[in-house]
């Protein structure tokens, strides 16, 4: 049976993992070792794991709100232009795009006493958020001549893009017997980061009495930070492998704390929380920013016919852009603050008590079942992002558990989730997913996240 | 309770193995791509004066500006621009007729491009005109670097008087169409 069920995993992180994720329902989820790097201050039993490298953890999300996959690329033998059109009407200024990966390079921890649980790792992470600068996509893709007298707006452009690693150790102590809290530092080390927010702007044209037209940029002010992707020697990095090598300390540095807890209101009521990412990484090496700033009205060139003072009309045009919307590029460093995560689950227990060995020779009690809810926030750069889940979760057995969970979130009021963890000697495997649904067509799913790892655990 | 696992099990992997994007196309990918832009070019107002010489004393019939104009010499331009318009509104207050010649010229002053003349009667205050050009059919236009407009007064029993305020408006603006 228990083969039978390997099997049956194996198969499943075959077929996943091609596939998409996303790692909060493995919030609050006991029994792996991972479930430290989501809350810090979360209750271990073991006397050490083992990550197993690049399989320990690995997390895959891929979500877009206003849009599906499939209205640009289910095979309907419609015109793509015609779709596309149709998704750029579709979605607005608060719709986005968000891909997230993460896998664990090395991960590791031991028990320094009854009480304490040191951890420590590396992994790697990719995390793209762009919101849809609608009016700046239509511009291009129209032109501004189906639009007279439409104000396009560059505050739309508001978007985050990075690779980088992570260096981490973190705690975990046993303060008494309802309270365990728990901190993580992080050494940042970026490879990549281009970001753009805090924008704003107007571009319009319009009729008017001095030309038929006018165009006025007004309050311009947009800016576009990078790291990584110009060298010094003002070349774009032809490589993408080397943004993979820098990550190692190679990079921008900077620096991150993780903070967590469980407390138990009951033998039954358990409540666990947790705050990830709360840093900043300095930019310093390979920075480039661009930025544009003013205001300024054309009307056209006015031929004035003074053949005693012959003007040049076009170096004034310039000139007088120039002065009123200077550009600037610089290689100032800058500091870019991390997405912070904000974890909070509460969970009630019932059903059969098991009796489980722990690290010192001692048995603690569990129930088979709990219920509960979770709520995820990450701090993204136009305003947070909120997610509401419900969870069941059973073990079938003493070495297998399962969590069934329903999430509420900005990609849909559906979401589906489920996911499993076996113990098979000291080998730990989890597995999770959200929105099983959208795994039966994943091009109508708005957001699909995967979550496994493999680790070996010591009891 | 012990709750009963296989059912749950089956319903994880159903749901995983079940997945497919076979219903999606990702090798569908070919999107046309042709905004079209506007933007104000050329304008000017003369008055009576403007067609007087320094003493006001002798009539001068013709006017002529030149500036440059560097938009079609942007590579995106030059390499998509299939057609472009331009647009003309003159607004004659004279009771005399005006020719006004436009001219595309190159970094040589060699003429890209000539415009119909645009022939105002004496009070028209709603002349328009709509040129269309494609750039195929007119190779030296994408050569155009610079503007050329000569404004002539048209002769006519009724004379200038400087002291009569009389008013020409000229105002342009282009519309360019671009395929990627």
């Amino acid at each position: 049976m228990m083969k039978k069920h390997l099997l049956f995993f194996i198969l499943f992180i075959i077929v996943s993992v091609s596939v998409k994720a996303q790692q909060q329902i493995a919030f609050s989820f006991g029994e792996s070792p991972q479930t430290l790097m989501l809350n810090p201050g979360a209750e271990t039993n073991f006397s050490r794991h083992y990550g197993i490298p690049i399989f320990s953890n690995f997390s895959l999300t891929l979500g877009t709100t206003g849009f599906e996959l499939a209205d640009l690329f289910l095979k309907d033998n419609r015109d793509f232009t015609s779709k596309f059109r149709d998704v750029l009407s579709k979605v607005n200024q608060d719709d986005y795009i968000n891909i997230n990966a993460k896998i664990d390079i090395l991960n590791g921890g031991y028990r320094y006493d009854d009480r304490t649980y040191i951890s420590f790792g590396f992994y790697q992470e990719v995390d793209i958020i762009t919101y849809m600068p609608k009016d700046i996509a239509e511009l291009f893709y129209y032109g501004n001549q189906p639009y007279l007298n439409r104000a396009f707006s560059f505050s739309q452009i508001s978007m985050k893009a990075d690779i980088l690693g992570v260096l981490h150790a973190g705690i975990s102590r046993k303060v008494d017997e309802k309270l365990n809290i728990g901190a993580r530092v992080k050494i940042y080390s970026s490879s990549l980061n281009v970001e753009s927010n805090n924008n704003s702007g107007t571009l319009t044209t319009f009729n008017n009495n001095e030309n038929i037209l006018r165009q006025s940029l007004n309050n311009l002010d947009v800016q576009f930070r990078t790291s990584g992707l110009i060298a010094s020697n003002d070349e774009f990095l032809e490589n993408p492998g080397d943004l993979f090598s820098k990550t190692f300390l190679g990079g921008n540095l900077g620096l991150g704390l993780d903070f967590g807890l469980t407390y138990h209101f009951t033998p039954q009521i358990e409540f666990t929380g947790s705050i990830l990412d709360f840093g900043f990484i300095r930019h310093s090496k390979n920075t480039r920013s661009y930025s544009a700033k003013g205001d300024f009205t054309f009307d056209g060139i006015n031929f004035e016919f003074d053949p005693d003072n012959p003007r040049d009309y076009w170096q004034e045009f310039e000139d007088d852009f120039d002065d009123k919307v200077p550009t600037e590029e610089t290689q100032d460093a800058y500091t870019s603050w991390r997405p912070m995560k904000i974890n909070a689950a509460l969970k009630y227990s019932f059903g059969q008590i098991r009796s489980m060995a722990c690290y010192a020779k001692t048995r603690k009690q569990y129930y088979y079942n709990a219920i509960g809810f979770q709520v995820h926030t990450i701090m993204r750069p136009l305003r947070p992002q909120f997610s509401f889940t419900s969870f069941f979760e059973t073990s079938i057995s003493e070495k297998i558990h399962s969590k069934f969970t329903h999430t509420v979130n900005d990609y849909s009021a559906l979401i589906v989730g489920s996911g499993m963890s076996f113990q098979i000697g000291k080998v730990n495997v989890f597995g999770l997913i959200d929105n099983m649904l959208g795994m039966r067509d994943i091009g109508t799913a708005g957001n699909i996240s995967f979550n496994f790892g493999i680790n070996l655990v010591v009891d | 309770m012990k709750f009963t696992s296989k059912p749950l099990v089956l319903l994880f992997m159903v749901a995983f193995l079940s997945s497919c994007v076979d219903n999606l196309d990702f090798d569908q990918v070919d999107l046309d791509i042709d905004p079209i832009f506007t933007s104000p070019l050329v304008f000017l107002e003369l008055d009576q004066n403007d067609f007087f010489d320094a003493d006001n004393s002798v009539e001068i019939t013709t006017v002529a500006d030149i500036s440059d104009f560097t938009t079609l010499q942007s590579s995106v331009v030059q390499d998509n621009l299939t057609q472009a318009i331009f647009n003309v509104e003159v607004e004659n207050r004279f009771d005399r007729s005006f020719r006004i010649e436009v001219d595309l010229l190159d970094d040589n002053n060699n003429i890209t491009y000539s415009f119909t003349d645009y022939v105002i009667a004496a009070g028209n205050l709603n002349y328009t005109s709509t040129t269309r050009i494609y750039p195929q059919s007119s190779p030296g236009f994408l050569n155009s670097t610079r503007i050329n407009v000569v404004v002539s007064i048209l002769p006519s029993p009724n004379q200038l008087d400087p002291d009569i305020p009389k008013t020409i408006k000229f105002k342009s603006a282009g519309i360019y169409y671009l395929s990627f």
